[in-house]
């Protein structure tokens, strides 16, 4: 039997909620700022509009949801679903007013791609905008790829008890220190530290590859906060190809793998205990996957014969395939050219990559390395017990951070998550056929769109029919928070009706 | 006598202006690259974001409205170009003509064209972005709305924390 909700409840959900807005109305000045230095003018009334919007929704939220009650573990899972639409529809309404985007929904479909740091876009004329939205397109990524909620809320709230719920619902399972706040600050330290490294290379890059000082400068910001985020967009419409140079693009790639790794890891490396970078399980999965997905890159690059030198294939393969595996999104290659030209091969290896995405608690998306480690070590398990006698005790271990053993609470987890992926790649692959496009394209569409990878199909995207468009945003918002918090919100739209 | 001699100059005027070689748009080039690689194409579209001068060559990317492609030039080609588009400014529309590269062997397996001749079809401009009033006034009243629910919001604080 189901609880009805009570009032209560919903003005928590609807404080904390208005909270988030107020982060988002905040953030938004950066690209007011941004656009009040270059002067211009009319992003600079975009970005007042949109502020004020969220400035208004937050604190009448804050006034009409004020109550003294303390946020469960329970409101904590449930804001985070709820925060999330809201910062999509809040972070869509400058989007909207720049004019570089055909309706609302494909202003908010660009929202969230950003928030969940997917990279997919709708944008139209992308090269002829203005540096301030262009800026909060990237700004979304940073702010979704660090948990949105999370940081906003622990820096606003100062932690209150229930905000343990939201970063669980964030899909972030590991409290790296005792107390959330210096969690938090430690996740946004980290990204400081690579921020200052990424964005001084990357400038210095880009200088070097022909580009003016200033508007290098911006690259490599925009470029970073997304390739770090494990986000996706870029500043120019043609993604990396528009650097046409391979040291940028191999500067950039470090970044991306920094993101997704395992900010616990950071924090053993950051503790001195060095050895976790070899011993670490996931990582050792995760350096497995890329050399494989790599090895079926590379054998279909080579196939196919259009790429003549060894080099060719490393620099279009292992950068797509750290793309795909990261869950960033950067192309070196245009996206008709992998359907068209990787042949069947090649593109069984990206959607792999893309599928299986990176580590837990980092950036990036899709099913995870934690989570297809434990599967692999439950099939060995069920092995071990089908070779040795009944009487004999196995138990199956793994390191992470520290030793640990395979229980069946973490494998249910495994299984249950990783199903839950794949489902969404595949329903909305029937999606996608439904409405006339191939199979093949409609399933690497959503892996990209399910594994929040970002990078496109040959579907073409912004003609596509609106429920598509829908589908593929529920896909980016569920796979980001990795289900379970929208489980809980679909457990409570169903209690509030037909709970007693 | 003189239709004959209008005639004659139109001709001319249209020969010298056309392409050399077949014009090719940026999706043709990307979807049938086969079909092109390692022919004389030309390719005609704005100039976009930055004249990256690499040495005596460099690139720019030229968008036709589909796509953009590179199109690596010598830096005196390139230098024709006064503007390249971005928000401030709509860049030349360039006609280039040269070899179109599938995967090029020279670039790492780049799809290209190195140009042999650059030609500004269209001189680009600076773009004039006049403030709309309707979208100003909208924000002067979202922003006084936001500053009122602001202050309510203190006074409730206050409020609130004085009677608890």
């Amino acid at each position: 039997m189901f609880l009805r909700p009570r009032l209560i409840d919903l003005k928590i959900i609807g404080f904390y909620t208005g909270k988030l807005i107020l982060g988002i109305g905040f953030a938004m000045l950066l690209p007011l700022a941004i656009s009040l230095f270059n002067r211009e003018w009319g992003p600079v009334i975009d970005f007042v509009i949109g502020s004020s919007i969220a400035f208004s929704a937050g604190y009448l939220l804050s006034i009409t949801c004020s109550n003294k009650k303390e946020m469960s573990w329970m409101h904590g899972i449930l804001v985070v679903p709820v925060a999330w639409l809201a910062a999509m529809l809040f972070g869509a309404i400058p989007l909207y007013l720049s004019g570089h985007f055909l309706s609302f929904l494909d202003a908010m479909f660009d929202a969230m791609s950003g928030f969940t740091a997917t990279g997919l876009t709708l944008i139209q004329d992308l090269d002829h905008l203005s540096y301030g939205h262009n800026f909060w397109r990237h700004l979304t990524m940073f702010i979704g790829g660090q948990g949105i909620v999370v940081v906003m809320l622990t820096l606003m709230t100062g932690g209150a008890s229930g905000i343990y719920g939201m970063y669980v619902g964030e899909a972030r399972e590991e409290k790296i220190l005792p107390n959330l706040f210096q969690t938090t600050r430690f996740i946004v330290s980290v990204t400081l530290i690579y921020l200052g490294l990424g964005v001084t290379t990357l400038w210095l890059v880009g200088w070097q590859i022909g580009i003016p000082p200033l508007r290098s400068l911006f690259h490599a910001i925009t470029i970073f906060v997304s390739g770090f985020n494990t986000g996706g967009f870029s500043p120019q419409s043609q993604s990396v190809i528009y650097y046409h140079s391979a040291t940028y693009e191999f500067a950039m790639m470090p970044f991306m793998i920094a993101g997704a790794i395992n900010f616990a890891v950071y924090y053993a490396l950051f503790s001195g205990n060095r050895r976790e970078i070899y011993k670490n399980a996931e990582l050792l999965t995760m350096s497995a996957a890329i050399c494989t997905t790599f090895a079926i890159a590379a054998v279909a690059l080579s196939q196919i014969g259009i790429y003549n030198e060894t080099f060719s294939v490393f620099r279009r393969g292992f950068y797509q395939q750290i793309s795909a595996l990261t869950s960033t999104g950067f192309t070196t290659v245009y996206s008709s050219q992998i359907p068209d030209l990787w042949g069947p091969l090649g593109l069984f290896g990206m959607m792999v990559a893309m599928g299986l995405g990176a580590s837990i608690g980092s950036t990036a998306g899709g099913i995870k390395m934690h989570r297809l480690m434990i599967i692999f070590k439950a099939f060995s398990l069920e092995i071990k017990r089908m070779l040795l006698p009944p009487s004999s005790v196995i138990v199956e271990k793994y390191h992470h951070l520290k030793k640990n053993v395979i229980t069946e609470k973490l494998l249910l987890n495994a299984f249950i998550i990783g199903f839950a992926y794949v489902a969404s790649y595949i329903i909305a692959a029937i999606a996608g056929t439904f409405y006339g496009y191939s199979f093949i394209d409609s399933l690497f569409q959503s892996i990209s769109a399910g594994a929040n990878n970002g990078i496109s199909s040959r579907i073409p995207l912004v003609d596509a029919p609106s429920a598509l468009k829908i589908v593929y945003m529920i896909q980016m918002w569920a796979a980001r928070l990795e289900f379970i918090s929208i489980v809980a919100l679909i457990g409570f739209i169903i209690s509030s009706v037909r709970g007693k | 006598m003189r239709k004959a001699t209008v005639l004659l100059i139109v001709i001319i005027i249209s020969f010298l202006a056309s392409p050399a070689y077949a014009l090719v748009s940026s999706t043709e080039l990307i979807e049938d690259s086969k079909k092109y690689d390692g022919k004389r194409i030309s390719f005609q579209g704005e100039a976009i974001g930055d004249i990256m001068e690499r040495g005596e060559y460099g690139w720019v990317n030229v968008h036709d409205g589909g796509d953009a492609i590179g199109v690596w030039a010598p830096v005196a080609e390139l230098r024709k170009i006064k503007f390249a588009g971005d928000y401030n400014h709509i860049g030349d529309t360039v006609l280039v003509e040269g070899i179109f590269n599938q995967a090029c062997s020279e670039h790492a397996g780049e799809l290209d064209i190195h140009a042999e001749s650059i030609t500004v079809v269209v001189a680009g401009s600076q773009v004039e972005h006049p403030i709309d009033r309707r979208k100003a006034i909208a924000a002067a009243i979202l922003l006084s709305m936001a500053i009122t629910l602001l202050l309510a919001n203190r006074y409730q604080k206050k409020h609130f924390t004085a009677a608890s």
